[in-house]
């Protein structure tokens, strides 16, 4: 019988050695983003290789085998997390968007539109009380044109907010491929550590954080390969596969913004959700659709206002002028008609030539209160946007709720804790000194055979 | 359940975020005063405050209209006032001159103050207000020098509310009579032609004739006393109507504030409360966090 503690508690040194070094990298990375907690696999050393049927081999095993090392992380976690981060993305931005054109729209507390109209009637009523006031034909003039510039300017800050979400989908869309790219590196640099035996954990940590990071963008789905390769993909087609990654390519017309591939080059992507997808909504759909509704307004009022102004009279004794120009009127060009500026003897009072008719002056400041006025159209506006808005926010509110429960329970399962490594740390350290002290008493052993053996008679 | 140190700091983080937020909604409050800023926050609030905010803007239009239609009724009536003042001396100087009892010349110089006295009342008759003839229907002139009427019968209406409107104006006709074509006896005429016959008949010492002139001035003044009704009539429907307007503001202002104000009480509570809730979690994170296993080994 050989003396195996020996050979059986180097590997235990060894084994704790290696135990207490994964311990500190662990504790070493407990704030590292993205960073998955590793487990050395161990496995305890049976006694040698199987005996024959008659001959005994020793029956007590050989020790501890350190293994490969390994990552802890709940896979299923997180594939949802994928999903949910990007429909989160995708979520936020569109949140944000309508509170950028909610701050557009001053009202129902502050002073926008609303109160621009409501000076263009008081001004209408005024001059209906006092018709043969030159000053309140001026007062006219200038309402019409506050008018006009309150439209021009809610309609440039929508069109601001149209070109900054185009080109932030841009900017992101280069962040998108720059993470593609390192991905696609990654897989292959990972494909090949694999082969030679080397361990791959924190590579694929690193592939990890990023293709978490596409998916917060671009809503990407993530396959992982037998071989230790992953496939990143957007809306069915795959941005990265093995290590070749395509290219992004945000395209914008100045109307609408949208996605093609590089390779082969114009080939048309669906980015069905994250930031970028929150962005071409923003663009394509939700500022596109406040600006045709704000159009729609700004025409609506150019004809009512005209329709009515036609049939009356100026101080000058002229019918059939119109105060708004109407031709193709929309937010951007409502303007006042080129005819009647700096000329407030054009401005019609009444329903006829006579210079104390004061009718049709009245009837226009009633369009204020009308059932279908302008004033009632953009109240119809203002509630339409604080429905669909707070809608929005709610959704958003939800989906980040749902992101971070998630979060919380993937950071549960692959995150480090500290007091976990300490009790490993504290089991490690008494294991090493455990099989030290093996040592020390097979030394013992030995040397009660070396040299205390054979001293009879002496 | 498994923890580990970043789910449970992202946990707290979470947590406090979400505190933090919902103290600074409350605060929000506290400091504007409103219940909401932004439409999205109360869509249906927010179209109840346009509502009313547009409404209250109207109804100060119609201030605007009563105020402007009182004065133009008082004007009118004051003028009237000093139309019949003149109309009197006039019948007074007609009776005696017509009594046989003055001689020659004062009979013209009833004659001369009889033609003073109706350049006084065309005077009246095309008075403005602030550039507005009273009398002239939309016409800024009601009678020429010749005492023709040059007027039209339009009636200047103004809004009290949205359905009901009040004229402003008497037609000059309805008082001082029309002479849209020269009639073949001036005495048939409007009150500056009748004065002018009244004048001339004096001079001429024809009584019959200054008699038919004197009753029909009295007609003339009686479809004044009509008209001075009239005014009077409109004048307190204009004044209940301003009393109403005024309700109206006030009521109007009441309902913006019980849609856009915060309650104030409540909202100090919530603030306290939020805050209270936020400083607890706060030291409950601060003392999950900061212990590890190592403060305790040795």
């Amino acid at each position: 019988m050989a003396f195996n503690g020996l050979s059986t508690a180097l590997t235990g040194l060894s084994a704790h050695q290696r135990l207490v070094d994964l311990h500190a990298h662990n504790v070493a990375n407990a704030a590292t983003p993205g960073y998955s907690r590793q487990r050395l696999e161990l496995t305890s050393q049976g006694p040698g290789q199987a005996g024959g049927i008659f001959s005994r081999a020793n029956e007590i095993g050989a020790g501890v085998r350190t293994g490969s090392i390994s990552r802890l992380r709940n896979a299923f976690l997180e594939a949802r997390a994928i999903t949910e981060h990007g429909l989160m993305g995708k979520s936020t931005v569109e949140v944000e968007t309508y509170s950028f054109i909610e701050d557009i729209f001053p009202e129902p507390i502050g002073d926008g539109i609303a109160a621009r109209l409501d000076q263009l009637w008081g001004a209408f009523s005024d001059l209906a009380d006092r018709p043969t006031s030159l000053p309140l034909r001026s007062q006219v003039l200038v309402e019409v044109e506050q008018v006009a510039g309150a439209f021009h300017l809610a309609d440039q800050r929508l069109h601001a907010l149209r070109d900054n979400a185009a080109e932030r989908a841009e900017i992101l869309s280069r962040e998108v491929n720059t993470a593609a790219q390192t991905v696609a590196d990654l897989n292959m640099h990972i494909v090949a550590a694999r082969l030679g035996g080397m361990p791959t954990a924190d590579l694929e940590d690193q592939r990890d954080l990023l293709a978490m990071r596409l998916a917060d963008l671009t809503g990407a789905q993530v396959r992982t390969l037998e071989n230790g390769s992953m496939t990143v993909s957007i809306g069915g087609s795959a941005i990265v596969s093995g290590p070749t990654a395509r290219s992004l390519v945000v395209n914008d017309d100045g109307v609408n913004v949208s996605f093609t591939w590089d390779s082969p080059g114009g080939a048309p992507a669906v980015v069905p959700g994250g930031e970028i997808a929150g962005l071409a909504e923003a663009t394509n759909n939700i500022v596109a659709t406040y600006r045709g509704r704000l159009d729609n307004l700004a025409s609506e009022v150019a004809a009512q206002v005209n329709a009515i102004h036609a049939t009356g009279y100026g101080s000058d004794g002229v019918t059939g002028r119109n105060l708004f120009d109407p031709a193709g009127v929309t937010a951007a060009t409502i303007a006042i008609d080129a005819a009647i500026v700096g000329n407030p003897a054009a401005v019609a009072a009444g329903g006829t030539s006579a210079p104390q008719d004061g009718d049709v002056a009245r009837t226009l400041a009633a369009l204020g209160e009308a059932d279908n006025g302008p004033d009632a159209i953009f109240r119809d506006f203002i509630v339409t946007l604080g429905v669909e808005a707070g809608a929005a926010g709610r959704r958003a509110e939800m989906q980040q709720r749902v992101t971070a429960d998630i979060d919380i329970a993937r950071l549960a399962e692959s995150g480090v804790n500290i007091d976990e490594e300490l009790t490993g740390l504290v089991t490690a350290q008494h294991g090493y000194a455990a099989a030290a002290r093996v040592i020390t008493t097979v030394d013992e052993m030995l040397d009660t055979i070396i040299n205390r053996l054979g001293v009879v008679g002496r | 359940m498994r923890v580990s140190t970043q789910s449970v700091q992202l946990s707290a983080l979470t947590d406090l975020n979400r505190g933090m937020s919902s103290l600074l909604r409350a605060q929000a409050q506290a400091t504007s005063g409103k219940r909401f800023t932004k439409a999205s926050e109360d869509p249906a609030g927010s179209a109840a405050s346009m509502t009313a905010k547009a409404e209250q803007r109207q109804v100060m239009r119609w201030q605007r209209s009563a105020d402007d239609a009182a004065a133009l009724l008082g004007h009118a009536d004051n003028i009237l006032v000093s139309v019949q003042e003149r109309l009197e001396r006039v019948q007074g100087l007609m009776i005696q001159a017509n009594s046989g009892a003055i001689g020659d010349s004062s009979r013209q110089a009833v004659a001369s103050e009889l033609r003073a006295i109706r350049e006084e009342l065309l005077g009246y008759a095309n008075t403005q207000n602030e550039g507005r003839s009273l009398f002239g229907g939309t016409e800024a002139t009601a009678y020429d020098a010749a005492g023709v009427w040059v007027g039209n019968s339009a009636a200047q209406m103004r809004n009290l509310t949205k359905t009901k409107q009040v004229q402003v104006n008497i037609v000059g006709t309805d008082m001082f009579g029309a002479q849209a074509v020269a009639p073949a006896d001036p005495l048939d005429g409007d009150l500056f032609q009748v004065l002018e016959v009244a004048a001339t008949a004096i001079e001429a010492n024809d009584t019959a004739r200054a008699g038919q002139a004197l009753t029909n001035i009295q007609g003339y003044s009686a479809s004044i006393a009509q008209a001075q009704v009239t005014i009077g009539a409109r004048s307190r429907e204009v004044e209940s109507a301003r009393t109403l307007l005024a309700d109206r503001v006030g009521d109007l202002d009441i309902r913006i504030s019980d849609v856009e104000d915060a309650e104030m009480e409540k909202v100090f509570l919530d603030v306290m409360t939020r805050r209270a809730a936020y400083e607890a979690s706060l030291s409950a994170t601060s003392k999950l966090i900061t212990p590890t296993l190592a403060n305790f080994l040795r």
